[in-house]
């Protein structure tokens, strides 16, 4: 560049350096901006050399040629004749337009802001436009790629398989993916705003300000503090009436609020129908073990109910007498009460154990009652097969809060199992009840029916595996699965040859902090 | 003999106290015990009457009671009550020598008419025992001799067969069967049989 001829219409010898002209000099040959001039007809009659850098031409090569036939893409030809005739020329006035293709020599597009100002003679006529050309191609390219990259994320979302609904911040404007559209039969023009979207979708207005308070704290939570908050379930109304479970997980991203909605109906339904069908195996395999508890049943039953008898008989008796005793009448009154809400409270406990709509009800469960109470249904079983059965709890432990009737099932199927296995006329069967170092209830039944054989132990918790003639092999899934509902869990040590310990262990729950 | 008493063991309070006063409001004389143990160490072992024991009991339960009278000095019959009847612990009680098997809720009339039958058994089996060491004490105060001839006797064996046996002369055997009788207190060699008989050996 340094022996390229001399500027055409710039007198560049004789040109002190560090004077104004240099200094202008070595501003008009940066390629960033092109300086040019054009007399009133349209010709180049100055271009600044930094019109080599922009346009690939020399300044001697477009002086004299008419500014639209320069280089700008022959399309536009027509266009500028009109612009030039209309604007340039007539209104004589200073022009700005922000965004003009050229075409450089090698036939590349570049984009430029071009400026210029009409200039006159002391009558004021017309005598030509200056102005500069400002290089903007850089820009251009980087907000076309925005440009793309936002219509490119626009088209992602739309056709997501998720169903997404997304507004900014500071606009109640909604908008709506195509699988949003699907799921939930509304389309955008039905549900414009986040209003019309939350009177579409809550048609009950207690439930519907619930719902607006919830979507406000995941807002909050979205945009301070976490960029996602966790998911949460809420009933919305589709447009044809149906309710559906719905997930709403919400993100922030920039000031645009994200929401996607996951239909969880069928899960939920599903998942209903699994507990449903676990509470009725669980019912089937109470009534089963009550079978097993029979000769307890009897006895517990067959025992106040004697008494009464034999105590109505002895009244009877008195009372054929000619002085009968008073005193003695009383207290057998008495006695025959205390019989009768004995076996009352045995039928209850049958009952309660025996009914079929049982849902878990949490409640608070004194342990040593309990346990004594739970032991007292198998203890016949255990004498029948000549075993002690002995229990044992720490009267300091605190209450627990369980689901009675599932705890007690749960033991049960824990202390049936040791009375089956313990070796006959000689098994010992303890309970014991503690708390360990974390808060957790631990409650196990240890045997001496010397353990399981690898095998065994490994399909111990398998449905439907037993070890015994007549089990159902439910037992211990059930224990475990009654102490997961607890949020507990049920640990077993067996120690071959010797015998087996199973615990359940229950965290000292709260009231309501159950899984479902 | 001091009078009858009744004995019941039941773990259950409230149905042992009932059943005593039951038995007792029927004219019996009457003592409750809660466990098997607490029967075995009663005061008044040699008291007649019968047992009225709960077949299941934690730690001893009825058959161990039974077990235990029947090795006693003092085998007083035992009646059975349980929760409920079923047939292998009938059987194995029956068996056991058990006088009756209640449920208990069986009839104050079977229970009553069980009961009685015991006592009557024991009465029974009390005047039988002390006919037993009666007899046997006077078994006992025969010489060897006349010991011999006496199984001679209840094997019907005539006196001259006798003697040949023993190797002694027919009047020999004559005398000792004079002493015999006249030591054990019999006319005739049938009531001599009968008498060796309810002695239950020689």
């Amino acid at each position: 560049m340094h022996d390229r001829p001399e500027d055409a219409t710039m007198p560049s010898a004789d040109v002190p350096p560090g004077s104004d002209w240099a200094r202008l000099e070595d501003i008009l040959r940066d390629g960033g901006a092109f300086f040019w001039e054009v007399d009133s007809n349209g010709i180049f009659t100055f271009a600044s050399s930094s019109l080599a850098e922009l346009l690939g031409y020399e300044p001697h090569e477009v002086v004299g040629v008419r500014h639209v036939d320069s280089f700008y893409p022959a399309e536009m030809t027509a266009e500028l004749e009109v612009e030039l005739r209309n604007d340039w020329l007539s209104q004589k006035r200073p022009f700005h337009h922000a965004e003009v293709p050229l075409v450089t020599k090698s036939g590349r597009l570049v984009w430029v802001t071009s400026r210029g100002v009409p200039f006159f003679d002391a009558q004021g006529t017309l005598q030509g436009f200056r102005g500069t050309d400002i290089d903007i191609t850089r820009r251009k390219e980087a907000e076309e790629k925005a440009r793309l990259a936002d219509r490119f994320l626009l088209e992602q979302i739309s056709a997501a398989p998720v169903a997404i609904a997304y507004t900014t911040t500071g606009s109640s404007e909604l908008r709506l993916n195509r699988a949003f559209v699907a799921l939930f039969g509304y389309s955008p023009e039905e549900v414009p705003t986040v209003e019309a979207w939350f009177l579409n979708a809550y048609p009950d207005p207690v439930y519907r300000e619930q719902v607006i308070r919830a979507s406000a704290d995941l807002m909050a939570l979205a945009q301070y503090g976490r960029s996602q908050a966790a998911p949460r379930e809420f009933k919305i109304t589709c447009k044809d009436g149906t309710v559906r479970d719905i997930e709403i997980a919400a993100a922030m991203a920039g000031d645009c609020f994200f929401g996607t909605f996951t239909d969880r109906t069928a899960r939920n339904r599903a998942q209903k129908l699994l507990l449903e069908q676990q509470a009725q195996l669980a019912h089937a395999a109470r009534v089963a073990s009550m079978g097993q508890m029979a000769a307890s049943l009897a006895h517990e039953l067959n025992q106040p109910l004697g008494a009464i008898q034999r105590n109505a008989e002895a009244a009877q008796e008195i009372l054929r007498g000619d002085n009968p005793d008073l005193a003695e009448l009383r207290s057998i009154i008495d006695d025959i009460l205390g019989d009768d809400l004995r076996a009352g409270n045995v039928l209850d406990r049958v009952r309660n154990f025996l009914r079929k709509d049982h849902e878990l009800s949490m409640e608070t469960v004194e342990i040593p009652p309990f346990l004594q109470e739970t032991a007292s249904l198998v203890r016949r079983e255990a004498i029948a097969r000549g075993a002690t059965l002995e229990v044992a709890a720490d009267p300091e432990i605190p209450a627990a809060c369980a689901d009675r009737v599932l705890l007690q099932q749960a033991l049960l199927n824990l202390l049936l199992n040791a009375i089956a296995v313990v070796p006959e006329g000689r098994g010992r069967i303890s309970v014991h009840a503690g708390e360990d170092g974390d808060g957790t209830l631990v409650i196990s039944v240890a045997d001496n029916g010397g353990g399981l054989a690898d095998e065994a132990a490994e399909r111990l918790f398998e449905p439907f595996y037993t070890t015994k003639s007549k089990g159902m092999g439910l037992g211990l899934p059930i224990a475990r699965t009654i102490a997961e509902q607890h949020g507990g869990r049920l640990a077993v040590v067996n120690t071959p040859g010797r015998g087996l310990k199973v615990s359940l262990c229950l965290p000292f729950a709260r009231v309501g902090d159950v899984m479902p | 003999m001091s009078a009858a008493i009744v004995h019941i063991v039941d773990d259950d309070e409230s149905f042992l106290r009932s059943m005593a006063r039951l038995l007792r409001v029927s004219g019996y004389k009457v003592r409750a015990f809660k466990s098997v143990d607490e029967f075995l160490a009663r005061e008044d072992r040699q008291a007649p009457g019968c047992v009225v024991t709960d077949l299941n009991m934690p730690r001893r339960n009825g058959f161990d009671l039974q077990s235990a009278l029947a090795s006693s000095d003092n085998p007083l019959p035992a009646v059975f009550i349980t929760g409920q009847g079923d047939i292998p612990s009938s059987v194995r009680a029956v068996r056991a020598g058990a006088e009756d098997f209640l449920t208990k809720r069986s009839p104050k009339a079977q229970l009553l008419s069980a009961v009685d039958r015991a006592l009557e058994r024991d009465a029974a089996e009390r005047a039988q025992r002390t006919l037993h060491s009666q007899v046997r004490n006077k078994l006992e105060a025969l010489t060897a001799r006349e010991r011999q001839v006496l199984d001679g006797v209840v094997r019907g064996l005539l006196n001259k067969q006798i003697g040949e046996e023993l190797g002694i002369a027919e009047r020999t055997v004559k005398h000792h069967r004079t002493m015999l009788t006249q030591k054990l207190g019999v006319q005739s060699a049938a009531e001599l049989a009968l008498l060796v008989r309810d002695a239950g050996a020689v």
